[in-house]
């Protein structure tokens, strides 16, 4: 009995011998985020720890799962350190108190300084700013040259109408089954964006500067977005998958759509012969709009922060600051690095001055068109309420319900308003 | 009398040494059953939405009647009795077809009964990326062997629209059920007495009486254990309404397990989440209690 009590103790001991290393690497800034370019990240974490001396290891969660999976750590207490941020849902976390602000903290109005105020709102919630930027740009349209060309088409369509039109053609023509691609599918990043990039390009806004809602009103530019929708799906002309669908970029970058509105920087794998059956193909224009509307959009970022639970706070500041700032030698290496291997939108203004990064982003898209697209994006301010993202979720489902004709649009738009307006007043907003 | 005594400490000695055995495993229940149900009980009565800190606060049954006069609880509960009346009926019968098939001797029986087990081995997330592959609108298979057949002039998004998007959880859903549900039918056919069918077909009862008069009665005690376990397996459907549909198109597929999820771990709502949980819940020990009752009188009879 004994000599089974020691060996036990033994094992214990060894155990606990082999395991402290493992504890003891535990001590470094933890960062997390959705896993892009997990290596590249981990390389620049890398550098991080030359330059610093801190420890930095990448933990992601998958993308489309990254806001729930975060959530349940923050409630759990993971001691993350530095988080990925959407600002979708910045005013969430930040009104719960998960991230924390960045306003005053060592650098940080020099950083600032370098950024377009639009960005620093969208990075805001209640007067504070919530981190630096990763990544940032604008909806904007692409289209596949060859498929137009092949129907006779000689340049992409101004309005959305015409874009039925030309669409119309190239299914004629036998170029692909269903030319335009939308993204319908019910989750953050689809069907609400959608709607936002089709009202903001007929003129209109989803919610007034009081946040009120003015979608629903008679004949809004809202209401016609949803109208459009259905009419090219009805029609054959916007493919189905639009619903379900959950990456656009494949099958525009697999050949077989013609259009679609997406983020600026996805034109650079689908111009990329190692990602795309079509590069060289795809092309940006400026999203259409209507005969008086000359494309609207939007604007989007996603940003570094500092979490609540991060152990050595400043030394994850110092993180964020590499991270969506400068480095040790004062170059936004990490910013400029996304944009010359990936094609990342960024806002520090010394960037856009930088030759390097204007000959990199011209091989595989347009930038005097990205530029002029820019100009027309519209502010969200609504989506930074605490409670847009209660009303997006339920909004998913009577908003597919209605494109797809299965529910009276007059009487969809109606309840959504009133769901609003009562956690509007239930949020004392 | 001191016998007795003595007799009566050796039993109770045993009886501690018994708890003291079982009390690592007891624990470990109570950890991680009833602390857990525990809280999910405690949230429910309680208003506490992770995005609003500081305002938890006692509701009592609030959160339960709140869902009881909403249509966000009744729409999808009526989805999910849908969805498990169809998936269970078509695993039901299709498992009882081969289970009574795979009961017959024929060459490659074995063969047959281990491959039977294929699906059921793959995991349901796996189960359900798989069906999303073959459904795909632009290069799925079953889009193209409709195709190739004729079925269809161009490809179709078999989950965009009602009622395809139903048929075809309910097949994914039920191509990973069956095996598990063959499996107990055929054991069940398998404690039937060879003898009985012998005698049936000595008095001359044909195939179909042998099945409606012998199989199906004798079969009834495990048939019944197969309808309440997949009941209650379909009653909680997430994983495949997580990567296929997301409870879509415009909630055609808003099953309850995925409003529990939306209320929960979306909206962040975790009093409202736990309440309808708790609901779900309470309905499918309902179920199970009554498919037990009703079956079991069958049996008796």
């Amino acid at each position: 009995m004994l000599r089974s009590c020691k060996f036990f103790a033994f094992l214990s001991l060894c155990i606990l011998l082999l395991t402290t290393p493992a504890l003891a690497q535990d001590d470094g800034l933890k960062l997390t985020g959705w896993p892009y370019e997990v290596d590249v990240v981990t390389e620049n974490l890398g550098r991080f720890t030359d330059q610093t001396g801190h420890d930095a290891v990448f933990l992601p969660f998958p993308s489309n799962e990254y806001h729930d999976k975060m959530v349940a750590s923050f409630v759990a207490g993971t001691e993350f350190d530095v988080a990925y941020v959407r600002d979708s849902y910045l005013a969430e976390w930040a009104s719960a108190g998960w991230i924390l602000p960045i306003t005053g903290l060592p650098n940080s109005e020099e950083l600032l300084a370098d950024l377009p105020q639009g960005i620093i709102e969208q990075m805001s919630y209640d007067g504070e700013v919530y981190g630096l930027p990763y990544y940032s740009g604008v909806q904007t349209m692409a289209y596949n040259e060859a498929h137009l060309a092949a129907a006779g088409i000689d340049a992409p369509p101004e309005t959305w109408v015409e874009m039925l039109e030309q669409a119309q053609m190239i299914k004629d023509a036998g170029v692909v089954d269903y030319p335009i691609l939308m993204q319908l599918r019910s989750g953050e990043n689809y069907l609400l964006r959608e709607w936002e990039t089709l009202t903001a390009s007929r003129g209109g806004r989803l919610f007034d500067d009081d946040f009120n809602p003015v979608f629903h009103l008679d004949d809004s530019p809202a209401r016609q977005a949803l109208d459009w929708l259905t009419e090219g799906l009805d029609a054959g002309l916007i493919d189905p998958a639009s619903l379900t669908d959950d990456d656009g970029t494949l099958l525009m970058a697999a050949g077989t759509t013609s259009f679609m509105t997406t983020t600026d920087y996805t034109l650079k794998a689908m111009n990329d012969p190692e990602q795309s059956n079509v590069a060289g193909d795809i092309k940006n224009a400026l999203v259409p709009g209507t005969d008086e509307v000359r494309s609207g959009t939007w604007g989007y970022v996603r940003l570094y922060s500092i979490t609540a639970n991060a152990a050595d706070k400043d030394a994850a500041w110092q993180l964020v600051q590499f991270l969506g700032g400068k480095d040790a030698t004062g170059v936004y290496y990490v910013p400029k690095r996304w944009a010359l291997e990936f094609g990342l939108g960024f806002s520090p203004a010394p960037l856009y001055e930088d030759e390097e990064v204007r000959n990199s982003i011209s091989g595989w898209i347009d930038p005097d068109l990205l530029s002029e697209q820019s100009e027309y994006a519209i502010s969200r301010p609504y989506r930074f309420v605490p409670f847009f993202s209660d009303w997006e979720i339920g909004s998913w489902g009577p908003l597919q319900a209605a494109i797809l004709g299965d529910a009276d649009k007059g009487q969809v738009l109606s309840d959504l308003a009133d769901e609003w307006n009562e956690l509007k007043d239930d949020w004392g907003y | 009398m001191q016998s007795g005594i003595a007799t009566a400490r050796k039993e109770m000695s045993q009886g501690a040494l018994a708890l003291f055995f079982s009390a690592p495993a007891v624990l470990i229940i109570a950890a991680t059953i009833l602390v857990p149900f525990g809280m999910a009980v405690f949230l429910s009565l309680h208003n506490w939405n992770l995005k609003r800190p500081g305002r938890e606060r006692f509701v009592g049954l609030e959160n339960y009647s709140d869902w009881l006069s909403d249509s966000d609880f009744w729409v999808p509960l009526r989805t999910t009795f849908t969805f498990a009346i169809l998936a269970v009926a078509v695993i039901i019968i299709i498992a009882l077809l081969i289970s009574l098939l795979l009961n017959e001797r024929f060459p490659g029986r074995g063969v047959l009964r281990a491959l039977l087990l294929v699906p059921w081995a793959i995991p349901s997330v796996v189960n359900a990326l798989l069906w999303k592959w073959l459904l795909n609108p632009q290069y799925g298979l079953v889009n193209a062997l409709f195709f190739e057949f004729g079925i269809i002039t161009e490809y179709q998004n078999m989950l965009g629209s009602m009622p395809s998007v139903m048929i075809w959880l309910v097949i994914a859903y039920s191509w990973i059920h069956i095996p598990l549900a063959t499996l107990l039918l055929l054991s069940g056919l398998q404690t039937i007495p060879g003898d009985i069918y012998e005698s049936a077909i000595v008095d001359g009862a044909s195939i179909w009486q042998r099945f409606l008069y012998i199989t199906l009665p004798l079969l009834r005690p495990m048939l019944s254990i197969v309808v309440i376990f997949e009941m209650i397996f379909a009653f909680k459907v997430f994983d495949i309404i997580f990567v296929l549909t997301a409870g879509g198109p415009a909630d055609a597929t808003n099953v309850l397990g995925w409003q529990i999820y939306t209320e929960t771990f979306r909206k962040l709502d975790f009093g409202a989440g736990s309440s309808i949980a708790m609901l779900l819940g309470a309905i499918t020990l309902a179920l199970a209690i009554l498919f037990y009752v009703f079956l079991d009188k069958g049996v008796e009879q």
